[in-house]
């Protein structure tokens, strides 16, 4: 299989470095570049955490910086899972590394054209630097074959009751994204909080012992205790790697195609994906709401990536 | 003991099946009745109730009629579920019983005041009257023992992709009694599309026989008509699980979650918020109702319709 060009957007943050260290690796993705938005951490930590880690794994891959506020709102970030610093403490070299000359939109616009097929773009953040392509660039639509973003709940949010943190932060970059014509595959949390690694299969990560695999350990650790229960407490969900190993094969999740909107101006509703799939509306389907991961094949598949290193 | 209840619905097929079960149950003490417009106009869903009360020999019950209109938002009603006249279908004895005076907050009002003990609402349609209720009559709280209640849904809507019609039709109301501090219990989608009568459970209604039997069987085959053309394999029985929560909460099962009302929005209006991962940091506010065993639901709704019928007869 020839790998697809591939682009991703994230806000690195931890489980967005664990998307990384797997991207990488992935025989099915060609990433073409890494662009980074305001979200869990400021955009100059997120920016500063993709160099370095990028420089870790030793991968020669673009780095763009994008915006550094959501697109109306002021920042909200998740400093308490991901820290300060978007590393929780994780320290790792500081390399010399430096973001192309770029802004996110316009590397995503111009590789996407330059493109000999329409490319992926994986969204593991708020969709700000999306939400600008598409705003700056009006025939960008027809350079993406699909958009993948980690984002949204449908039973219930993870940062207020309503949303969840990547809808949350910025739902106007959400809401354009979803109603850009551009085909979107949504992984809300229902299907991430089954993509979980246990204690033990987190313990046997650290067991592989390259500084790739120790990395994926220790951004995985600090929160482990902290998230248990969103799944459960069955083990700690693997959000944005999600996203990543849909785009590199879907074909152990389930989706639906349906309406699928983003609240921008309720009083307690701000961020919150709201879906038709199962509402009496049958509303025109706007995208594909993935809904259920065989968690098996997805952990078979992260040792299998991680191996790669 | 059986515990005393205050109906109040906007009759509608399964308000109507809700309040058959409420009369039959053991275990109810049905206090008064009360109407709300919703499913269909006011006027109509009050002729319903009276003819309801008529074919369940209930006449003594006082009756009252309720709001005339929502508190903020304009009436709207859901001909296409329910029909025209809101309880479309089977032909009904006309009433041989008549309102109050006063309407159904003087009812409510007068009835939790004579009681010695506390009294549950079971609103299975929009919530204006109990939310009119705690506004003008705050003293009257600790005689209402708690709120059962059909609506919301946690997951998703019916009506739109966020709400579910009994909460859309009147948001600010059900703002006011989710935020009412009274014990609640939900009855929502989430359940009540759950607790489904399939063919073969009309067919077992039917065969009981008489007319109570007939009519509620046909009513069980119209309003599955909507459901089916909306690719349902049963008629999902919404409103008799919020007088089960009461009288048979051993088939429910159900998750306390502090749950809010959003009352704006392009999308979201009238969703019933639950926070099920602790987000908000709030205590639950509301027993929520997430499944049933659906067998155990059907043969208490014929088993109270058997009952019914007899009672009728003797």
């Amino acid at each position: 299989m020839t790998p697809y060009p591939t682009i991703i957007d994230c806000d690195p943050g931890t489980d967005d470095i664990a998307a990384l260290i797997l991207a990488r690796q992935l025989t099915a993705l060609d990433v073409r570049a890494i662009t980074v938005t305001a979200g869990n951490t400021e955009l100059v930590n997120g920016v500063r955490n993709a160099l370095d880690v990028t420089a870790l794994l030793d991968w020669d891959v673009p780095v763009a910086a994008g915006a550094a506020r959501p697109l109306t709102r002021t920042l909200v970030t998740a400093a308490e899972y991901h820290g300060q610093d978007g590393m929780r403490g994780v320290v790792i070299p500081r390399a010399g590394r430096k973001t192309d000359s770029r802004p996110a939109w316009q590397m995503i616009y111009e590789i996407a054209k330059a493109s000999q097929v329409p490319i992926d773009l994986v969204v593991t953040g708020p969709m700000t630097n999306v939400a600008i392509a598409l705003a700056t660039y009006d025939d960008l639509p027809k350079y993406l074959r699909r958009i993948i973003a980690m984002g949204g709940a449908v039973l219930a949010g993870n940062t207020t009751a309503a949303a969840e943190y990547n809808f949350y932060v910025d739902p106007e970059a959400a809401e354009r994204v979803l109603h850009s014509g551009v085909p979107v595959w949504l992984l809300p949390l229902d299907v991430t909080h089954q993509a979980y690694i246990t204690r033990e299969e987190l313990a046997a990560v650290k067991e592989l012992g390259t500084p790739a695999a120790r990395l994926f350990y220790d951004v995985m650790d600090g929160y482990y205790n902290d998230v248990l229960h969103y799944s459960n407490g069955r083990g700690s969900a693997l959000h944005d790697p999600t996203a990543v190993l849909y785009a590199a094969d879907d074909s152990y999740f389930t989706s639906g195609h349906c309406f699928i909107g983003v609240e921008t101006r309720g009083t307690i509703t701000c961020g919150m994906m709201v879906t038709d799939r199962y509402s009496d509306k049958k509303l025109t389907p706007n995208a594909h709401l993935v809904e259920t991961i065989d968690r098996e094949t997805f952990i078979a598949r992260i040792f299998a990536t991680l191996n790669r290193y | 003991m059986s515990i005393p209840v205050i109906l109040d619905g906007d009759p509608g097929h399964d308000d109507a099946i809700a309040w058959v079960l409420a009369f039959a149950a053991k275990g109810l003490d049905v206090r008064g009745v009360t109407t709300v417009g919703g499913n269909s106009s006011l006027a109509n869903t009050t002729y319903n109730a009276r003819r309801i009360l008529t074919l369940l020999g209930a006449t003594d019950i006082p009756l009252a009629q309720g709001a005339t209109r929502p508190l903020v938002v304009e009436p709207m009603i859901a001909p296409s579920v329910h029909g025209e006249s809101g309880l479309d279908g089977p032909a009904l004895p006309e009433p041989e019983m008549d309102v109050q005076p006063g309407g159904a907050v003087e009812l409510m009002a007068r009835l939790l005041r004579e009681t010695a003990e506390p009294i549950w609402l079971v609103p299975t349609g929009a919530l204006t009257n109990v939310a009119i209720l705690l506004l003008a009559h705050p003293e009257l709280k600790p005689k209402i023992a708690g709120i059962s209640l059909m609506g919301g849904g946690i997951q998703s809507g019916n009506w739109t992709p966020a709400a579910e019609f009994n909460i859309l039709v009147d948001p600010q109301a059900a703002q006011i009694v989710f935020e009412s501090g009274l014990p609640l219990r939900m009855a929502g989608l989430d359940v009540t599309e759950k607790a489904c009568f399939l063919p073969q459970d009309f067919d077992r209604v039917r065969a009981i026989g008489g007319q109570l039997a007939e009519i509620v069987a046909d009513w069980l085959e119209f309003f599955f008509e909507f459901h089916r053309e909306i690719g349902y394999e049963g008629a999902p029985v919404h409103d008799p699980v919020a007088i089960v929560a009461l009288t048979n909460p051993e088939i429910l099962q159900t998750r306390d979650l502090y749950v809010q009302i959003e009352t704006a929005g392009q999308y979201a209006c009238g969703a019933t918020i639950g926070d099920w991962y602790g987000s908000a940091g709030q205590p639950p506010n509301t027993q929520v109702a997430m499944g049933i065993d659906r067998q155990a639901y059907v043969d208490l709704i014929v088993e109270a319709v058997a009952e019914h019928t007899r009672r009728l007869a003797s």
